[in-house]
C-alpha cells in the first residue's frame, strides 16, 4: 500500500504533522515536538526498505531515496528542526511551530527524494512555510519583508518549474542527479536554485526577510532555504564553472554588507550569505575533495550559526531589540551561559582548531590548492580571515561587550528578565554548541559520513599554525579598527532599493501616465461620429466604472467586427500561398 | 441500459415541471436535488460503459439515424456529462440555505425548474448526435439562463440578463446559421454523416466559400458563447449580478459545454485538417486566447468586487483552454480537455465561496472579506485552497492541467507561450492573495455582520469540491485518462 | 559644555587608532617582503607564516578599504525606505 508506505519518509511525516500541530492543544504539542525529530532521525539511519517509487502522469517519481549527501544533510536538518523548536516552545507562536515543521518536511523531503518533480512541490511548499514564519515575527516591517520574500520566491519556483518543464520536453530524464549542461532546462533550474542559495542579484532578501522573524523564527530559517539550495546544487550542478564568481561575489557581498550593518541579527543574516558564498565555490570547482568539503562545511556552519541566532534570539527576547547601539555593555555577566555558547559558536565560525569549522573549511581549502585554483584559494582565504569582522569577532563583541552608546541602554540591561533562558531553550543552545565542538575534536566521524572517501587530517602542525597567524593578523585588525567600524544608525541600500523604491516609481509614472492617455481615448471615443452611433443604445445608460462599462451594442458591433475578420482571415488562409497570418506570426 | 443516453436528458426535462408542480417550497427543491443526483449516477454509469465498450449510438424514437435524431456518446461527451451533472449535484446541494436567502419566496419553485431546465439543455448539447438538436439543446439552456440570471437580488441582474440575452441570442444565431449553411451544402444534420460529406467536397484550389463562411459563423457563434476574449464582455455582469448559485453553476458548465461544442464542430464535422491546415484556426485562436489571459488576469487584479473577479479570472482561463485547443496537438487538446474538468473543480468551488460569504454577509466586496479569517475560518480555508489550484501549485488539480499545457507548448516550440502560461499563473497569485491578505490580516469590519461560520448544508458541498481539487491534484489517473482518450478521438476525427 | 568636548575627544581616538594601525600595516608589509623575497632572513626556515600573514593582511586591508568608500555611497538614513 503505497499510503502505508508514505509514512516511511520523513519528509512527509513532518509535513503531516505540521499541518494540525497548530491545532493540538499544548501538551500534545509539546510532546511531538520533543519526541519526534529524534525518532525521525533514528528511522532514517535504520531504514533499510529500498527506495519508494510512484507513477504520476507518466513519470516515474522517487519519493525516497537515501544517498550518502541527501542523508547528511537530512540528518543536520532534523536535528536543528529539533533544537530549534525546543529553542522556540518557550514564546513562539503555535503557527510559526507548525509551519517550521512543514518548513523542515520540505527541505528534508528534497534531501531524500530523487526527481525534479517531487522536489519542484516540497520547494514551493517550503516557500510558503517559511513566509508564514517570517509573518509570524510581527514585527513592523514583517509584513511588507515577507511579502518581498514570497514574490521573489515565487518567481524563483516559477523560473524552476519552468526548467523542469523545459527537461520534461526534451525528453531528458526528470531523475535528479548530475544536470548536462545547455540548454533552457539547465539555466532555468539553475537560475531558480540560485536564487534560493542568495545568489546575486537577489542575494538581498537573506538580510531582509531573516532578521523580521521572531527569534526562533530566524534560527528556522537558517538552517533550511540556503542549504537545500547547495544541496540541490552539489547533486546537479557539481562542477558548473559559472557558480565560483557568483560563490566569490557572495562571500565578498556578505563581509561587506555585514560590516556596514547596525542590527546583529542582520549581521548574522549576512554572514549566512558570505558562507553560502564559499560552499558555492566549493561546488562549482567540483572536484570530489571540495564536494565533500562543501557538505561537512554546509553541516558546521548549519550548526554554529544556529547556536549563534540562539543567542541573538535570547538577546532580543531579552531586550527587545538586536540594535547594536541599543545594546547594553555588559550583557556577558548578565547571561553566562549564553555569552559561552555564543563564544563557541563565534569561534567555530572563525575556523579556531579544535572547533567545528577548522576541520570543515581545511577540507574545502587544500581542495582549492590542489585543484590548482590558485587566484581563488587566496580569495577565500581572506574570506574566511574576515569573518572575523562578522560572525566571528564582531557579532559577540557587538553583542555582549561592546560599551554601549546611549544611556537608555544601559538601564535597560538591569531588568530582572535579562538573564539566560532555561529548561528546554538552554539545553537546545548547549546541545549546538556542545557539537559544533564535538565535531572539532573527532573531525574523523564527520568525514566518514561523506560520499567521496578520502583520508583527511586537518591537525597537523602546518595546519595549526597557518589558521592561528590568519586568525591573529585578522583579530589583530579587527581590534584596532573596532571604533571606526562601530555601526552607525543608518541602512545601507541594496539591489532591493530597485524592488522597494525604482519599481514602485515606475508603477506610479506609469500608471498615471496610463490614466492620462485612458481618458483621453475615451474623450475621442465618446466625441462626433461614435456619440451618435452610441445614442442608439442610450437606453442603456452609462453605469459605474468607465472601465467596465460595455453598452450591449458596442459588444454586438464587436462580433460583427469579429466575424468579418474570421471571414477574411479564413478566406486568405484558403488560398494557397497567400498565408497571411502563419507569415505574420512567423511560422 | 442502452436508454442511459435518453434519460439522461429525460430527468431534469420531466421533473422540472414537477417542481412548478408542487406547492410545498422544499419539495422542489428535494425533486431537483434527486433530479440531478439521478442524472449524476446515470452519467457515471454511462462514462463506465463508454470508457469500457467505447461510443454508444442510440437512436430517439427507434428512427434510425440519417431520418431520426440519434444520440451519440463517446469519451468526450461522456467527459463533459460527467463535469455538468457532478457539478449540477453538488450545487443543488449547496443551494438549499442559498437560494432561501437570495430568491424571493414566491419564485422558488420556477427557480429550481428553471435550473433543471438549464441542466437539461447543458446535458442535451453535450450528447445528442445531430447538428440541429445541438442548437435546440443550446437555446434551451440560454434561454433559461437568461432568466436565472434576472432572478438576481440587485436591480443590475436584469441589465445584465437583458445584455447576456442579445450577446447569447447572436451567439446561437450565428451557430443556427453555420449549421444551416453546413445543412445547404450537405443536406444532412447528423453529425457522422456531415463529416464524411464534408469530407467529399473538394477543398483543392480555392477553398469552398460556403464551407469557410460557414465556419467563420460557428466560430463567431461559439466564441460568444465561449466568452473568448474580445467576446467576454457579457460574462462579467452575468456572474456578478446573478444569484450565487446560478453563477457557481453556469461558471462551472456553461463554458465548459460551449468548448465541448467548439471541440464538436472544429474536429468531428469539419476535421481537423480542414480547419487546422487550411484554415489555420490554431493561430486564429492563439491571439485571443494569449490577451484573455494576460488582459482577464490583469483586469481581475482591479477588481473590487470579488465575484467579478472570479468571473475575469474565468476568462483568463477558458483562454489556457483555448490556447491547448490552438495548439493543435494531442497534448494540447488533452490539456485543453482536462482544464474543463479541473476549471469546474476550483471554479465550482470558489463561486460556492462566495455563496457562503454572501449568504453570511449579504454582499462581496473586498471589504466584506475583513476579518472573514477569524470568523468564517472552514469558508476562508477553502477559498485559500481553491485559490492554490487556480494558481496552479503543485498537489492541487490546477498544477496537472497546467503541467501538461506547458508540457504542450515546449513541444511545440513556443517558448514566448510558456512565458505567458507562467506569467499568467504569477498574476494569478495576486488576485488570490489579495482577498487572502484582507481575510486573514486586516482588522475586523467595523460593522459585524453574522458572526458565524457557513451553515453545514453549503460547507460540505464546497469541501467536496476542495477535496477533490486535492484528490485530482494527486491522483489524476481518471479524468487524464478520459481527456487523452478524447484527444486522440479528435484527433483522428471522432470516428473512433 | 559636555557635548563638544566628547565629540574632540572621540577625534583624537580615531585619528590614533588611525596612525597606529598605518605603523602596523607599514611594518607588516616590510616584514612580508623579507620574508618572501630574501633567503636569508632570520625566519626564512618558515617562509609560510610570510604568505599567510601577508594575504591575510593586504586581503583584509582591501576589504575594509572598500567598505570604508561603499559606506559614504550607500549608506542612507534609517527610515530611508520609509520615506521614499
Amino acid at each position: 500500500m503505497l499510503s502505508t508506505k508514505l509514512l516511511y519518509i520523513p519528509g512527509v511525516v513532518l509535513i503531516l504533522t505540521g499541518i494540525p500541530l497548530a491545532f493540538f492543544p499544548a501538551w500534545l504539542r509539546r510532546s511531538i515536538i520533543i519526541t519526534l525529530p529524534p525518532l525521525l532521525l533514528l528511522h532514517m539511519w535504520t531504514f533499510s526498505g529500498g527506495d519508494i517509487h510512484v507513477t504520476w502522469l507518466g513519470y516515474k517519481l522517487t519519493l525516497l531515496h537515501l544517498s550518502s549527501t541527501g542523508l547528511l544533510f537530512a540528518s543536520v536538518f532534523m536535528f536543528a528542526l529539533w533544537a530549534g523548536s525546543l529553542f522556540a516552545l518557550q514564546d513562539a507562536s503555535p503557527l510559526e511551530l507548525g509551519s517550521a515543521f512543514i518548513y523542515a518536511g520540505g527541505a528534508i523531503g528534497i534531501c531524500l527524494c530523487a526527481d525534479w518533480i517531487t522536489l519542484f512541490c516540497y520547494w514551493e511548499l517550503m516557500a510558503l512555510s517559511s513566509t508564514l514564519i517570517v509573518w509570524c515575527g510581527k514585527q513592523q516591517d514583517s509584513w511588507r519583508a515577507g511579502l518581498r520574500y514570497l514574490l521573489i520566491h515565487l518567481a524563483g519556483g516559477v523560473a524552476l518549474l519552468a526548467g523542469i518543464g523545459a527537461l520534461a520536453a526534451a525528453g531528458g530524464s526528470l531523475e535528479l542527479g548530475r544536470l548536462a549542461p545547455g540548454g533552457y532546462a539547465y539555466w532555468l533550474i539553475l537560475a531558480g536554485i540560485l536564487l534560493n542559495a542568495g545568489a546575486p542579484p537577489f542575494s538581498f532578501w537573506v538580510a531582509d526577510a531573516y532578521p523580521q522573524a521572531s527569534p526562533s523564527g530566524m534560527v528556522f530559517l537558517s538552517a533550511f532555504t540556503t542549504k537545500t539550495a547547495v544541496f540541490v546544487l552539489i547533486t546537479a550542478f557539481a562542477g558548473a564553472n559559472v557558480l565560483i564568481p557568483i560563490g566569490i561575489y557572495m562571500a565578498i557581498y556578505g563581509i561587506i554588507y555585514a560590516l556596514l550593518e547596525q542590527d546583529i541579527r542582520r549581521i548574522l543574516a549576512y554572514s549566512i550569505v558570505n558562507q553560502v558564498g564559499f560552499m558555492l565555490v566549493a561546488v562549482g570547482v567540483g572536484t570530489p575533495d571540495t564536494l565533500n568539503g562543501a557538505q561537512a562545511h554546509a553541516v558546521a556552519h548549519i550548526l554554529y550559526k544556529m547556536v549563534l541566532l540562539m543567542g541573538a534570539g535570547v538577546i532580543m527576547r531579552s531586550l527587545g531589540t538586536t540594535k547594536a547601539r541599543e545594546l547594553g555593555g555588559a550583557l556577558w555577566h548578565k547571561m553566562p551561559w549564553t555569552t559561552a555558547c555564543i563564544l563557541v559558536g563565534a569561534a567555530a565560525s572563525m575556523g579556531v582548531p579544535f572547533t567545528s569549522s577548522f576541520v570543515t573549511k581545511s577540507v574545502v581549502l587544500s581542495g582549492l590548492a590542489d585543484a590548482g585554483m590558485g587566484f581563488v584559494w587566496v580569495l577565500m582565504l581572506v574570506c574566511s580571515a574576515t569573518v572575523v569582522f562578522n560572525a566571528g569577532g564582531r557579532f559577540p563583541w557587538l553583542a555582549l561587550f561592546a560599551p554601549t552608546a546611549t544611556s537608555a541602554a544601559t538601564s535597560k540591561v538591569d531588568a530582572p528578565k535579562v538573564t539566560d533562558p532555561k529548561g528546554l531553550a538552554l539545553f537546545a543552545m548547549l546541545a549546538g554548541a556542545l557539537l559544533c565542538l564535538v565535531i572539532g575534536w573527532f573531525p574523523q566521524s564527520l568525514y566518514s559520513a561523506l560520499p567521496h572517501t578520502a583520508i583527511y587530517q586537518p591537525y597537523t602542525f602546518g595546519h595549526i599554525l597557518e589558521q592561528v597567524q590568519i586568525l591573529a593578523v585578522a583579530g589583530a585588525l579587527f581590534w584596532l579598527t573596532r571604533r571606526v567600524l562601530y555601526p552607525s544608525a543608518s541602512i545601507t541600500l541594496d539591489t532591493d532599493w530597485f524592488l522597494r523604491v525604482a519599481v514602485l516609481r515606475t508603477w506610479q509614472w506609469f500608471s498615471s501616465g496610463l490614466a492620462t492617455s485612458y481618458a483621453k481615448s475615451i474623450e475621442l471615443l465618446t466625441s462626433s461620429q461614435m456619440r451618435s452611433y452610441m445614442l442608439i443604445f442610450i437606453l442603456h445608460g452609462p453605469r459605474g466604472i468607465l472601465a467596465r462599462s460595455w453598452y450591449t451594442g458596442s459588444i454586438a458591433l464587436w462580433v460583427a467586427v469579429m466575424l468579418a475578420s474570421y471571414i477574411i482571415l479564413y478566406n486568405l488562409n484558403a488560398i494557397p500561398g497567400l498565408n497571411v497570418l502563419q507569415q505574420l506570426l512567423g511560422r | 441500459m442502452n436508454h442511459l443516453a435518453a434519460i439522461q436528458v429525460i430527468i431534469p426535462l420531466l421533473c422540472a415541471p414537477l417542481c412548478m408542480l408542487l406547492r410545498w417550497r422544499t419539495g422542489a427543491w428535494l425533486i431537483a436535488t434527486l433530479a440531478t443526483w439521478a442524472t449524476f449516477g446515470v452519467s457515471l454509469v454511462l462514462a463506465r460503459t463508454v470508457i469500457l465498450n467505447g461510443a454508444i449510438t442510440y437512436d430517439m424514437g427507434g428512427w434510425p439515424a440519417p431520418w431520426g435524431i440519434s444520440y451519440h456518446v463517446d469519451i468526450l461527451s461522456a467527459f463533459v456529462v460527467l463535469i455538468v451533472s457532478g457539478v449540477a449535484a453538488l450545487t443543488l446541494a449547496f443551494a438549499y440555505k442559498s437560494v432561501q436567502r437570495e430568491i424571493r419566496p414566491e419564485s422558488l419553485r420556477a427557480f429550481y425548474a428553471l435550473l433543471l431546465i438549464c441542466l437539461a439543455g447543458l446535458l442535451g448539447i453535450a450528447l445528442t448526435g445531430d447538428a440541429f438538436n445541438i442548437y435546440v439543446f443550446l437555446e434551451i439552456s440560454s434561454l433559461s439562463a437568461y432568466a436565472l440570471i434576472g432572478m438576481g437580488q440587485r436591480r443590475r441582474a436584469l441589465r445584465a440578463a437583458f445584455q447576456y440575452l442579445i450577446m447569447g441570442t447572436i451567439g446561437a444565431t450565428f451557430i443556427l446559421i453555420g449549421i444551416g449553411l453546413l445543412y445547404s451544402l450537405t443536406g444532412t444534420l447528423n453529425i457522422q454523416d456531415l463529416a464524411s460529406r464534408v469530407e467529399m467536397i473538394p477543398t483543392s484550389t480555392y477553398g469552398n466559400h460556403t464551407l469557410i463562411t460557414a465556419f467563420a459563423f460557428l466560430t463567431v457563434g461559439l466564441s460568444l458563447k465561449l466568452a473568448l476574449f474580445p467576446l467576454h464582455l457579457w460574462l462579467p455582469n452575468a456572474y456578478t449580478y446573478a444569484p450565487s448559485v446560478v453563477t457557481i453553476f453556469l461558471a462551472a458548465t456553461a463554458t465548459k459545454v460551449a468548448v465541448y461544442m467548439l471541440l464538436r464542430f472544429s474536429f468531428c464535422i469539419l476535421g481537423q485538417r480542414f480547419v487546422f491546415e487550411q484554415l489555420t484556426l490554431g493561430n486564429i485562436l492563439l491571439l485571443p486566447s494569449l490577451a484573455a489571459i494576460l488582459v482577464a488576469s490583469l483586469v481581475a487584479i482591479f477588481q473590487y468586487d470579488i465575484k467579478r473577479m472570479l468571473a475575469y479570472s474565468s476568462i483568463a482561463q477558458i483562454g489556457y483552454m483555448t490556447l491547448g485547443i490552438s495548439l493543435n496537438s494531442h497534448a494540447g487538446l488533452s490539456a485543453g480537455i482536462l482544464h474543463m474538468f479541473n476549471h469546474a473543480l476550483m471554479k465550482g468551488a470558489l463561486f460556492m465561496v462566495m455563496g457562503a460569504v454572501a449568504y453570511r454577509t449579504g454582499s462581496v466586496y473586498l471589504s466584506d472579506f475583513r476579518g472573514l479569517g477569524r470568523r468564517m475560518p472552514w469558508t476562508m480555508a477553502a477559498f485559500v485552497f481553491g485559490g492554490l489550484s487556480l494558481m496552479g501549485v503543485p498537489l492541487t488539480a490546477g498544477f496537472i492541467s497546467k503541467w501538461i499545457l506547458l508540457q504542450a507548448t515546449l513541444e511545440a516550440g513556443w517558448w514566448p507561450v510558456t512565458a505567458i502560461i507562467l506569467l499568467g499563473s504569477l498574476l494569478a497569485v495576486i488576485y488570490i492573495w489579495r482577498v487572502v491578505e484582507t481575510a486573514y490580516f486586516n482588522p475586523r469590519h467595523e460593522i459585524e455582520h453574522g458572526t458565524e461560520e457557513a451553515p453545514l448544508s453549503m460547507l460540505l458541498p464546497m469541501w467536496v469540491l476542495i477535496g477533490a481539487n486535492i484528490y485530482f491534484g494527486i491522483d489524476t489517473s481518471i479524468p487524464l485518462h478520459m481527456a487523452e482518450r478524447a484527444a486522440t478521438i479528435l484527433m483522428s476525427g471522432g470516428t473512433l | 559644555m559636555r557635548a563638544p568636548i566628547s565629540s574632540a575627544k572621540d577625534s583624537v581616538i580615531v585619528s590614533k587608532t588611525t596612525s597606529r594601525l598605518l605603523w602596523i600595516v607599514l611594518s607588516m608589509l616590510l616584514l612580508g617582503a623579507d620574508l618572501i623575497w630574501t633567503p636569508h632572513a632570520p625566519v626564512s626556515h618558515l617562509p609560510q607564516i610570510g604568505i599567510y600573514m601577508l594575504i591575510t593582511l593586504t586581503g583584509t586591508v582591501v576589504v575594509l578599504g572598500v567598505t570604508l568608500g561603499l559606506r559614504r555611497l550607500l549608506q542612507r538614513g534609517e527610515d530611508y525606505y520609509a520615506e521614499h
